[in-house]
C-alpha cells in the first residue's frame, strides 16, 4: 500500500501504483525530520532518566523501607491511571500563569518561569517529565522483580569482607539487573512511544509542530483526507525499535522462563 | 548495636520515601482536592489542599448531569472493556493451550510467527484494520472495536508460557482416565492456570478501559464513545473549568483505582512475570 497513490472515497479501483513516490513526498516533508527529532530527543531523555530513577527507586524500596507493598503500589498508580485524565490534570498544573508549578517558581524568585507545554521551547521538557512520571512505577515492579531473585546471602558474604554499600550496589545488586534493565529499556522505549504518545497529551493543537511524535498524529492527518500511501512513515519509524523488542523476547528466555517456572514451582 | 543503627537507618528511609512518594502522587492529590473546591479556589496560590469552601457534590452533579453524557460513556466504557477482556481470556487461553501441550504440525512455526508478528506496531495496521472494518460493516460499531480487541498475542504468549510450566503428568493421567482435549483443558488446564488467567484478566481490563486510541479511530458516533474518548469531549466543552475537568478525570480513574488496589497483588505479579508491556 505504502507504493500506490489511493483516494479511499474512490474505492478499490482507485489504487494506483505510484512507485516510491510516496517515499520522495514523506523525505520531502521536513515535519517528517522535525517528528524523527523530536522522537529521538524524548527518548533520548526519557528512557536513561527513567531507568536510573527507577534503579534507584527500587533498590531502596527492595531492601532500604517497611511497607514494601505500599511503595510498589504508590509508585504504580499513575501508570494505572487513564492517559486522557493525566493530560487533563498536568496541563493544569502547567498552566503558564495560574498553574500550580509556575506559582512556585514564581515564588522561589524566578520572574518569567516558562510557559511549558504553551512555549515550543519548553513543551518537550514538560512532556519528557510527565512520561517519566507515568511510567516510572512500571519499571521499578520490574527491577523489584529483578532484585527478588538475588540472594541475601551475597550482601552478608559481602559485609563480613568489609564492602560497603557502595561497592555492594556496584557488584552484587547492579550485575544481574543489567538484563532487567535492558528489557524494560526496551519496553520503555517502545512502550513509551507507543502508549504515551505525545499528541495525546494536554495541549495537543499549540504544541503539536513540536511534539509531532512522527506516529499517529500524521496518521490522524492523513486518516481523514484518505491518503493511505503516508503510513509508510509509520513503518520507517517504528520498525527499528520494535525489531529489538523482538529479539530481546527471543534472545532473552532465560529471564523470563525463569520467572515463570518459579511461579509454578 | 549495630542492628540497632540499622533499623533506625531504616526508618529513616522510610521516612524518606514516603515523602518522596506522597510527592510523586502529588498530581493526582492535586487532582482530587480540585474536584472538591469551587472553580475560583482551584488555582488559589499556595494551594489549599483541603478544600476551604467544599463543591464536591455540586461538581459532581454538574459533570454526571452536564450535556455530555458521562453515564453513557460510562456504560459503554464497561461493556467494552468486559466484553473484550471476557473474549481475550476465552481466546488466548484456547490457543494458548493449543501452543503449550498440543502436539501437531507447524506448531512451532505458528508461534514464531505469532511471536514475530508482535513486532509490528499498532499504528502500522490502522489503515489495514480501518479498511477490514468497513468491508465488514463493523465500522463505528462496538462490536469492531471488540471484535480487534479479543485476539492478543501478547497474552497468549503469556498463557503459553506458564502452560508450558504445569507438568504433562497432569495431562497424561487425564489421558489414561479416558477425558478428550475439552475437558483436559475445561478440568485441568483452567483451574491450575487460575492466577495467571486472573492477571491476564485484570491488565486487559485496565487497557481496555484506558484504550484511547482504537475508539478515537474506529468510533464516530459520540453515543459509543467510551471514558477516554468522553473526557476528551468533555474537555472541550468545560475548557476552562478547571474543577469539573478535574472531577470528570477523577470519575474516569477511580473504577480503575479500585481494581487495582484490590487487586494490586495480581497486576504487580503479572507486571513482573512477563515484563509487560505498555
Amino acid at each position: 500500500m505504502s507504493f500506490c497513490d489511493w483516494n479511499l472515497v474512490g474505492g478499490l479501483s482507485a489504487i494506483e501504483w505510484v512507485g516510491l513516490d510516496n517515499y520522495r513526498a514523506m523525505l520531502g516533508d521536513d515535519k517528517i525530520f522535525m517528528a524523527l527529532k523530536n522522537n529521538i530527543a524524548y527518548t533520548a531523555c526519557v528512557v536513561p532518566v527513567g531507568i536510573v530513577l527507577a534503579l534507584l527507586l527500587s533498590v531502596v524500596i527492595h531492601s532500604k523501607v517497611y511497607g514494601k507493598e505500599y511503595f510498589k503500589v504508590a509508585f504504580f498508580i499513575p501508570y494505572i491511571s487513564s492517559i486522557v485524565a493525566i493530560g487533563a490534570v498536568w496541563s493544569a498544573l502547567f498552566h503558564p500563569s495560574q498553574g500550580p508549578i509556575n506559582r512556585f517558581l514564581i515564588g522561589l524568585g524566578i520572574a518569567n518561569p516558562p510557559k511549558w507545554l504553551a512555549d515550543t521551547n519548553y513543551s518537550l521538557t514538560a512532556i519528557i517529565v510527565i512520561a517519566i512520571w507515568a511510567a516510572l512505577g512500571y519499571q521499578i515492579v520490574i527491577f523489584i522483580a529483578g532484585l527478588s531473585g538475588i540472594p541475601e546471602e551475597l550482601y552478608e558474604a559481602a559485609d563480613i569482607d568489609g564492602a560497603n554499600q557502595a561497592q555492594q550496589f556496584a557488584r552484587i545488586t547492579l550485575p544481574p539487573a543489567r538484563p532487567h534493565a535492558f528489557l524494560s529499556d526496551h519496553h520503555h522505549a517502545d512502550g513509551l512511544l507507543q502508549s504515551i504518545r505525545p499528541d495525546r497529551l494536554p495541549d495537543r493543537r499549540r504544541a503539536e509542530r513540536v511534539l509531532d511524535g512522527a506516529r499517529v498524529s500524521h496518521l490522524r492527518r492523513r486518516l481523514p483526507q484518505f491518503q493511505n500511501g503516508l503510513c509508510v512513515g509509520h513503518l520507517l519509524a517504528a520498525l527499528p525499535n520494535r525489531r529489538r523488542d523482538h529479539a530481546d523476547h527471543v534472545e532473552n528466555p532465560t529471564n523470563e522462563g525463569r520467572g515463570m517456572r518459579g511461579r509454578t514451582a | 548495636m549495630m542492628t540497632r543503627k540499622r533499623k533506625a537507618f531504616k526508618w529513616l528511609t522510610t521516612a524518606v520515601m514516603g515523602a518522596i512518594s506522597v510527592l510523586f502522587l502529588t498530581p493526582l492529590i492535586w487532582m482530587a482536592s480540585s474536584a472538591a473546591k469551587y472553580e475560583k479556589d482551584v488555582m488559589v496560590y499556595p494551594i489549599q489542599w483541603i478544600p476551604a469552601h467544599w463543591n464536591f457534590a455540586n461538581n459532581f452533579k454538574e459533570v454526571w448531569m452536564s450535556n455530555v453524557p458521562f453515564g453513557l460513556f460510562y456504560f459503554n466504557s464497561l461493556k467494552l472493556a468486559a466484553a473484550m477482556t471476557l473474549l481475550t481470556l476465552i481466546v488466548s487461553s484456547m490457543s494458548a493451550f493449543a501452543l503449550a501441550k498440543l502436539r501437531f504440525k507447524g506448531r512451532n512455526l505458528a508461534f514464531g510467527l505469532l511471536l514475530s508478528l508482535m513486532i509490528i506496531p499498532n499504528e502500522a495496521t490502522l489503515v489495514p484494520r480501518y479498511l477490514l472494518l468497513k468491508w465488514f460493516h463493523l465500522y463505528n460499531s462496538h462490536m469492531g472495536l471488540i471484535v480487534m480487541g479479543m485476539f492478543s498475542i501478547y497474552f497468549t504468549y503469556l498463557l503459553r508460557q506458564f502452560m508450558i510450566g504445569i507438568h504433562q503428568d497432569y495431562l497424561e493421567a487425564a489421558k489414561m482416565d479416558g477425558a478428550g482435549y475439552t475437558l483436559i483443558f475445561l478440568r485441568i488446564m483452567l483451574p491450575l492456570c487460575k492466577p495467571i488467567l486472573a492477571t491476564v484478566g485484570i491488565i486487559k481490563f485496565i487497557w481496555s478501559w484506558n484504550d484511547y486510541q482504537g475508539p478515537l479511530i474506529f468510533l464516530i458516533r459520540k453515543e459509543l464513545y467510551p471514558i477516554p474518548l468522553g473526557m476528551q469531549l468533555f474537555k472541550s466543552e468545560f475548557a476552562d473549568n478547571v474543577s469539573l475537568t478535574m472531577m470528570a478525570s477523577l470519575s474516569a480513574i477511580v473504577p480503575l483505582l479500585v481494581v487495582f488496589i484490590v487487586l494490586q497483588k495480581q497486576v504487580i505479579q503479572g507486571i513482573s512475570l512477563g515484563g509487560v508491556k505498555g
